[in-house]
């Protein structure tokens, strides 16, 4: 029986970014994540800031490990 | 129809009736639904205006996240639902700052916040809340702002319970029973805030088809005139127009005076004068959009330093498909004082509102619910602790069974429906 999922929100200080040299278009962050926010554009993955729920599970998904977490200044 | 299996029909499609009902159809009982208004849902669904997800009551939220009553409710009827639950669940703001507030036990609040409501270590804490539910329950509660003082709770301690308290049981943490508070808190096993990322239409829409799935019908604009009794017996209702439906079951979800409205003459008239006593909660919602972002953070924004707001969530951060890409979205609740001028409060609370947010900002709407509406649900208070609230099932009424927010049950806000449920569910499954 469906049970239903939860996401921890806000646990990356920031949004993750996709390194584009290692990201090989498989779209496992896509499918992952809960907030509908990364798209895949030309053959690269791209998580689209505004969206994103810091719940870093793209992070874990990422079977290339191009996906980390960037100290910079919160979106605006 | 199978044996044992008895034609249920429900009066009202809010949240309590919509799983009631799902649940019944389930396990294969014949369900009829019947609503009033011409959409579904009540008070825990939205309406799309101009890609805007404006609810009609409940902020898309599940109080109790994963852990609470309504979770476990939705896992039973086999509906899936997508959950974030922001960490921390809370964000203070005060004096231009953002405290973070944990409402799990297993992370310890930060030293500022400790320092800024009083509330340092957490034996102590713990054991005076122990002693407060245990007095409570033996009859002598106490208001929970009282009890903030007693576990030596600041000005701003009290301040903060009485935004909390507003927000989760619409009333002001003096008025608010410690032992209702408590007992939520305990029975939802201190769940934290969960956001339904499709928002609270979805997840109504999903429990439809549930329950159609399972042979249900689901009947709109079909409002009841009455309930039929017959020798003690709820044997089915009348529709406007005439038309009655059998029944082996009444599920009533249309508010408890409304309910004993339906009633009439059968209507217990200890749970009428009961009824009478109780004061309903009463509040606004204000539904606010920008260009701006409205807040960094994920979190329920507690506002400390203003006087009419207590809470705002920040609805299109924490999901994209409420709104329309281009805005932000934000949802506040303000907790109307029944004894004042509405229209005052009204227009203090949006004054203070769009400074706190920014420039940018505008309220594109306000909702209001207010004096004896069925829909308003009633107050969780210190002098309507556990003997007021009217029960699931009536005295010399069997076949009706209530559910909703105004029935007896703990749990902060929507979970309280939840509970409700899954304890008239054990009941119903014995039967």
């Amino acid at each position: 029986m469906a049970a239903g999922e939860a996401v921890r929100a806000g646990l990356l200080e920031h949004p993750p970014t996709v390194r584009a040299e290692l990201c090989t278009g498989c779209t496992q962050c896509l499918l992952t994540c809960p907030a509908g926010t990364i798209e895949r554009r030309g053959l690269k993955c791209e998580i689209i800031p505004e969206g994103c729920i810091r719940c870093g599970r793209c992070l874990t998904m990422c079977p290339n490990e191009a996906i980390r977490e960037v100290n910079g200044p919160a979106p605006p | 129809m199978a044996s044992g299996k008895r034609r249920v029909v429900v009066v009202g499609t809010g949240l309590g009736g919509l799983l009631t009902g799902a649940f019944l159809a389930r396990r294969g009982h014949p369900v009829t639904f019947l609503e009033a208004q011409s959409i579904i849902g009540g008070r825990f669904t939205h309406i799309d205006y101009q890609g805007f997800a404006i609810p009609t009551g409940a902020f898309h939220a599940f109080p109790g996240g994963v852990r609470g009553h309504l979770f476990r409710c939705l896992c039973k009827i086999g509906v899936h639902v997508s959950l974030v639950e922001p960490a921390p669940s809370v964000m203070v703001a005060v004096d231009g700052q953002r405290l973070p507030l944990h409402l799990d036990m297993t992370r310890s609040q930060s030293p500022v916040l400790r320092r800024l409501v009083g509330v340092n270590r957490r034996g102590p804490v713990t054991r005076s809340a122990a002693r407060m539910l245990i007095a409570g329950l033996m009859g002598r509660d106490l208001p929970a702002a009282e009890g903030m003082r007693r576990i030596g709770g600041t000005e701003a301690g009290v301040r903060l319970l009485d935004r909390l308290t507003k927000f989760a049981l619409s009333v002001p943490a003096e008025e608010a029973s410690a032992v209702e508070l408590l007992r939520s808190i305990l029975s939802q096993r201190f769940g934290r805030e969960g956001f339904l990322i499709h928002g609270s239409g979805s997840m109504i829409g999903r429990i439809r088809t549930a329950a159609e799935s399972s042979g249900a019908e689901v009947r709109t604009a079909a409002p009841v005139r009455r309930i039929i009794v017959e020798g003690g017996h709820a044997r089915g209702v009348e529709v406007e127009g005439g038309e009655s439906l059998d029944a082996g079951w009444v599920i009533a979800n249309a508010g408890v005076r409304r309910t004993l409205g339906m009633l009439g003459e059968h209507a217990p008239s200890r749970v009428v004068e009961q009824v009478a006593t109780l004061r309903p909660a009463c509040g606004f919602t204000h539904a606010v959009r920008s260009r701006n972002r409205l807040h960094e953070h994920l979190s329920i924004e507690i506002p400390l330093d203003l006087r009419h707001i207590d809470g705002i969530m920040p609805v299109s951060n924490l999901s994209r498909f409420l709104c329309p890409p281009e805005w932000h979205f934000a949802l506040a609740y303000q907790w109307m004082d029944p004894a004042e001028d509405p229209e005052k409060q009204l227009e203090a609370g949006r004054r203070e509102l769009l400074e706190h947010l920014g420039s940018g900002a505008e309220i594109m709407n306000t909702a209001c619910y207010h004096s004896h509406n069925p829909t308003a649900n009633i107050a969780q208070m210190i002098d309507q602790h556990g003997k007021s609230r009217p029960p699931a099932i009536l005295p010399g009424i069997e076949g009706l069974f209530l559910v909703g927010h105004d029935v007896q049950g703990y749990g902060t806000a929507a979970e309280l429906i939840g509970e409700s449920c899954l304890r008239l569910w054990e009941r119903l499954e014995r039967a």
